[in-house]
């Protein structure tokens, strides 16, 4: 238990420099961003409790804010998604249920329920960033275009770690 | 009572879920008074500290076109000193002009430790602070022109408010048709920004030059902000839709200047006597 939780922090610190410090600057054509954090909380445990969920998604997105200078505009969205989160995984119960204290991950339930349950996540969490960021719906069609272009940039990324550096994990972290 | 504590511990998610959203609109709407938390902000000693090893590391790699810049201003500077030079003889010998006058604006070189140009509002953390004098509201310029406004200061770091910004409003003038106007960035391309109230009866070309006006007392008249790339005229338009290509390249910002008026407080200073006495 403590081995894992130590795990988790370190896992945390990882994505949260590697998104602050990395990809931070990356603009591909102008509207392409990528926001891999997410990735964290959606590697989070199904059976983890639904307060846990939404504090951790709080603690990260302010500390994202902290360094992006647009605070609480993270915060907002991870939040968001990680109300979501629990409802989302519910609709989508593989079959046989989900494994405890297992991360939904790509090499347990498969790429085409990881795609599933990931790419609506992380539409809503990049599509509530811009319409904050840009303070309303008056450029929709740039929120649009931007939240499509890089929500697959996102979610490509996020399966090309997995793929890289996760093995099979039967509760690994 | 326990019935309450039973809903509570029930919708114990939603609620946390709404306590935190409104956390975080809080905080989001009252950024903008920006002073009251710029601790929260990158101008904070940590975070600025991280970032500058970070752009310690990358100034290796960007050594040669920094160099190149400075080499490239240098000439600049000569040209104009010769023509400064002229000036401050016409100042002395024919107006008998004030000391105060010629030191009007003196000039803090900064370097960049971070920048954005991806967001709305974007905003640029430079390593002097209150320590070095820089002081919230002084204007920002680099080799090429206007950069922005300082906007809040930790002692050995300041957050600019850079031109890319739309909340950002600069006073300028284009030439040769000496009209007076304003540069705001309407938030979509990083070398474009937005000439806004030309009247209709000014003529303007494709290639004219704008240029700070100077009447805001943050920017020195004539520092340079771009050259206009396209203009529309519609029938019913009262005012011309001008498109400028910025002087400056806002993605690779490293060495830049902070511009102190010492004559700021007098301008400000008379004009409130004006405003009080109408």
């Amino acid at each position: 238990m403590k081995n894992s939780t130590i795990l988790r922090i370190v896992h945390f610190v990882i994505f949260l420099l590697l998104q602050v410090l990395i990809l931070k600057n990356i603009a591909l054509f102008g509207f392409g961003f990528i926001f891999l954090y997410i990735a964290v909380l959606l590697f989070l445990p199904a059976d983890m409790e639904k307060s846990t969920l939404l504090l951790l998604g709080f603690v990260l997105g302010i500390m994202v804010d902290w360094f992006y200078d647009t605070l609480g505009v993270h915060a907002a969205a991870s939040v968001l998604i990680m109300y979501l989160r629990p409802k989302w995984m519910q609709l989508i119960t593989p079959k046989g249920g989900y494994d405890a204290g297992v991360n939904p991950m790509l090499s347990d339930y498969g790429f085409n329920w990881f795609a599933l349950y990931a790419l609506p996540l992380i539409l809503i969490h990049h599509f509530t960033l811009f319409v904050i960021q840009s303070g309303g719906f008056d450029r929709l069609m740039s929120i649009l275009a931007k939240t499509s272009f890089s929500g697959v940039l996102t979610f490509v990324l996020m399966v090309l770690v997995q793929l890289l550096f996760y093995t099979k994990q039967r509760r690994v972290i | 009572m326990r019935e309450l504590f039973f809903f509570i511990y029930r919708f114990r998610g939603l609620m946390l879920f709404l306590i935190l959203e409104m956390i975080c609109f809080w905080l989001i709407v009252t950024k903008n008074s920006y002073q009251s938390i710029a601790f929260f902000h990158s101008s904070n000693r940590a975070i600025g500290a991280l970032y500058q090893n970070k752009t310690k590391v990358n100034n290796y790699f960007e050594l040669s076109r920094i160099n190149e810049e400075l080499v490239k201003e240098n000439a600049a500077l000569r040209a104009a000193l010769k023509v400064s030079e002229a000036s401050d003889y016409y100042w002395t010998h024919e107006f008998s002009a004030d000391e105060a006058r010629l030191k009007q604006f003196s000039f803090t070189p900064v370097r960049v430790v971070n920048n954005s140009i991806s967001e709305y509002h974007n905003y640029i953390t430079i390593d002097k602070g209150s320590l070095d004098g820089i002081k919230p509201n002084e204007g920002v310029i680099g080799p090429y022109g206007v950069i922005g406004k300082v906007k809040s200061v930790s002692p050995h770091y300041a957050t600019v408010i850079s031109l890319l910004n739309n909340k950002f409003l600069v006073s300028a003038k284009a030439y040769p048709s000496n009209v007076l106007c304003s540069v705001n960035w309407s938030g979509e391309d990083f070398q474009f920004a937005d000439l806004n109230y030309v009247p209709r009866h000014v003529e303007m070309h494709v290639g004219d030059t704008v240029r700070t006006s100077g009447y805001d007392g943050i920017f020195p008249a004539g520092t340079m902000i771009g050259t206009v790339e396209e203009f529309e005229l519609t029938d019913q338009d009262i005012f011309y839709n001008i498109k400028v290509r910025l002087s400056t390249d806002f993605s690779s910002l490293s060495y830049l200047y902070v511009v102190e008026n010492n004559l700021e407080e007098e301008q400000l200073e008379v004009e409130r006597l004006t405003e009080e006495k109408k």
